[in-house]
């Protein structure tokens, strides 16, 4: 027996990046282009790493006794912002890493030390612990918030209540050490889409959607489909044909029920690697034709927020098909890939309530995508 | 749900002597060692035990089920610590600009599902689930969403665990008593099987479940204490997020053993840090 995908409605929303500690101030941010950067170095003095950074302004990034530390802090902070305190609800939730600087400040710290709770944070991760109740957690790389997001549309049909999503990710000195180190980070800027683009900003963040299964409401804006892939190849590098990439997404036009033309805009993956945008960019022209639909990352002004960063990308898709207004790339639009229709300077005007596809992919060839609209 | 088809293999190539030790056992360094080589996965030392013993239990089941769309689940547990750490060790001596970059992706959480999905080509998905003992139900729960959605034709759910001096080391520390289990466990769901063990007739997380008018094996960890009256490795043995697909196969074994009826169903009850799952299984004829 085949199941068809429900279509549950986005009833309330929360964030925190580098942008703002809630998404109206993050998405105010990302209309005016804003890109505020910190060098790690001034966040973390263990190591003399100068890269530049998408960080949440004054974050308290001290390890708890408990083993908590900022991104425990961060997946409440959005979690906070959509959670009725009195109702019991499922909670959906992805990330990249976890606290993976927890082990880290217990390995260089003197032998010995460390709480026995800190230890077994290591063993047990403390982000979906601290959240409290019944959470389903999900490592799918930087996948992980869209395929946090795809479980809770499936349960959605037999959920009696509402449901929460969340992603999460904080800093972490390995994944600034490690990026570096792969040659995947912008030594210029991140800048989606450009010919000269040459690498990610790293970021943080979190973000939480509730969703609501029954909603009778025609103007609510829907998660209408999914698609996932895994290129099953190489442990970081995307599959360099885009064929699973292109087949989530073909997957998700399918359960939406939907054709291409009927797409009114793309938030991509849109890194600023040279791999990944070319990647994305040409599996969009194979399918929409040369520029024939508008294109965005907000990876210039968010930065990369790895597992939060496709639940970021549909916050964003949400908003744009509630607003009419497609947020801009970073990127200057005098040198953009020729055959895509990047949003550059300021915000594009689009259909209200059309259809959004909403793209991520992450290490080990992790893909999703998913569709926003207004549609039943 | 519908009732789904589940096919069972462990990954161990070792210790065939004794066929348990094919799914569960606790490995010296040097078994680990050839476990790990045995698992075909590149840079096996690098990437840490428990990818490489989902790739194990993943490719011997797949020889069985064939190849068809297939996604990959692994149960949570601390399966990046060898893996970071090691990354950490070696930024403290060497500096940051000298670590090995092939150390990075194995860093990641999820890289225990996706070594294993790329060498078996699984192309409908490939992630990592669950953070506490319950995860083995929750991976349960959503291989059998993804057939029923059609994600994928069939879904291997990876349980595994790995008894390593990381894992070990922190484990000790965190005062858990029992030391660690090392666990390769394929579970392949799908609508039909010719080679299925057992009928999965559904997964409950944090809700009631349904009467079934079988046999309940109920379990429950008071702090890091296992309680449960079948024997289980899990009585002197740590499995962490794949705990619960240890006590589902002495379920199993235990209802084979003891019942008359094979289309009896049974379950596995379950409560854990204050948190519920339960799997509600049949046996298949001859199993």
């Amino acid at each position: 027996m085949t199941t068809t995908f429900p279509r549950p409605a986005v009833s309330a929303v929360g964030a925190v990046s580098a942008l703002g500690f809630d998404w109206p101030t993050t998405w105010t941010g990302l209309l005016a282009g804003a890109s505020p950067r910190t060098s790690y170095r001034d966040l973390d003095r263990r190591y003399d790493i100068d890269v530049l950074v998408a960080a949440v302004p004054g974050l308290n990034r001290d390890i708890s006794q408990d083993g908590g530390g900022a991104a425990v802090r961060l997946a409440n902070m959005a979690l906070d912002q959509v959670r009725t305190p009195a109702e019991p609800v499922r909670i959906y939730g992805g990330s990249n890493h976890g606290e993976t600087d927890l082990l880290l400040t217990l390995l260089l710290a003197e032998v010995g030390t460390g709480s026995r709770e800190q230890w077994r944070a290591v063993l047990f991760d403390p982000v979906p612990r601290a959240c409290g109740g019944s959470v389903d957690w999900t490592y799918g790389a930087c996948g992980s918030g869209l395929l946090a997001l795809a479980a809770a549309v499936q349960d959605s049909a037999g959920s009696l209540g509402e449901i929460i999503v969340l992603a999460a990710d904080a800093l972490s000195a390995i994944e600034v050490i490690g990026f570096r180190r792969i040659g995947a980070v912008a030594q210029h800027g991140c800048r989606p889409f450009h010919d000269t683009r040459d690498g990610l900003l790293i970021g943080e963040g979190a973000v939480a959607l509730r969703l609501a299964a029954s909603a009778a409401d025609s103007a609510a804006i829907r998660l209408l489909g999914f698609g996932l892939s895994c290129d099953a190849g190489h442990p970081t590098d995307p599959d360099p044909d885009g064929r699973w990439l292109g087949k989530a997404l073909d997957d998700a036009l399918r359960r939406a029920e939907l054709i291409p033309s009927d797409i009114k805009a793309i938030v991509c993956h849109g890194t600023g690697t040279q791999k990944n945008d070319a990647i994305e960019a040409a599996i969009i022209t194979e399918r929409w034709g040369a520029r024939g639909v508008p294109i965005t990352s907000v990876k210039g002004g968010l930065g990369h927020t790895m597992g939060a960063a496709g639940l970021f990308n549909v916050l964003v898709a949400v908003e744009a098909c509630r607003t009419g207004k497609l947020p801009p790339t970073t990127t200057d639009g005098s040198a953009t890939l020729d055959r895509v229709d990047v949003v550059c300077g300021r915000p594009r005007d689009i259909e209200p309530g059309g259809a959004i596809l909403v793209l991520a992919s992450g290490f080990g060839g992790n893909n999703a995508a998913c569709i926003v609209g207004a549609r039943q | 749900m519908s009732a789904l088809a589940l096919t069972i293999e462990g990954g161990f190539p070792i210790l065939l002597g004794q066929d348990l030790a094919r799914y569960v056992t606790q490995l010296t360094d040097a078994e680990r060692a050839v476990a790990e080589r045995a698992s075909g996965v590149k840079h096996a030392r690098l990437v840490g035990s428990a990818g490489c013993f989902a790739a194990l239990a993943g490719s011997a089941l797949l020889q069985r089920l064939g190849p068809r769309e297939t996604g990959v689940i692994c149960t949570g547990g601390p399966w990046s610590l060898a893996a970071c750490s090691t990354f950490i060790n070696r930024t403290s001596e060497a500096g940051p600009g000298l670590v090995n970059p092939l150390q990075f992706p194995a860093t990641l959480l999820s890289a225990a599902a996706t070594i294993p999905a790329s060498l078996l080509h699984a192309h409908a998905f490939a992630f990592v689930i669950g953070h506490d003992r319950l995860a083995f139900f929750e991976a349960l729960h959503r291989a059998s969403s993804a057939v029923d959605y059609r994600l994928a034709a069939q879904v291997l759910v990876l349980a595994v665990s790995s008894g390593d001096v990381f894992i070990e080391a922190a484990r000790a520390r965190a005062g858990v008593g029992r030391p660690s289990l090392d666990v390769s466990i394929a579970f392949g769901i799908a609508a039909e099987s010719d080679q299925a063990t057992l009928q999965l007739l559904g997964v409950y997380i944090d809700k009631t479940a349904p009467a079934h008018g079988g046999t309940s094996y109920k379990a429950e960890w008071r702090g890091d204490a296992f309680v449960c009256p079948i024997d289980t490795p899990l009585a002197y043995g740590e499995a962490y997020g794949a705990s619960g697909a240890v006590l589902c196969i002495a379920a199993a074994r235990h209802h084979a053993a003891t019942t008359r009826h094979a289309s009896t169903p049974f379950s596995v009850d379950v409560c854990a840090d204050g948190r519920t799952a339960t799997a509600i299984f049949q046996l298949t004829e001859g199993s």
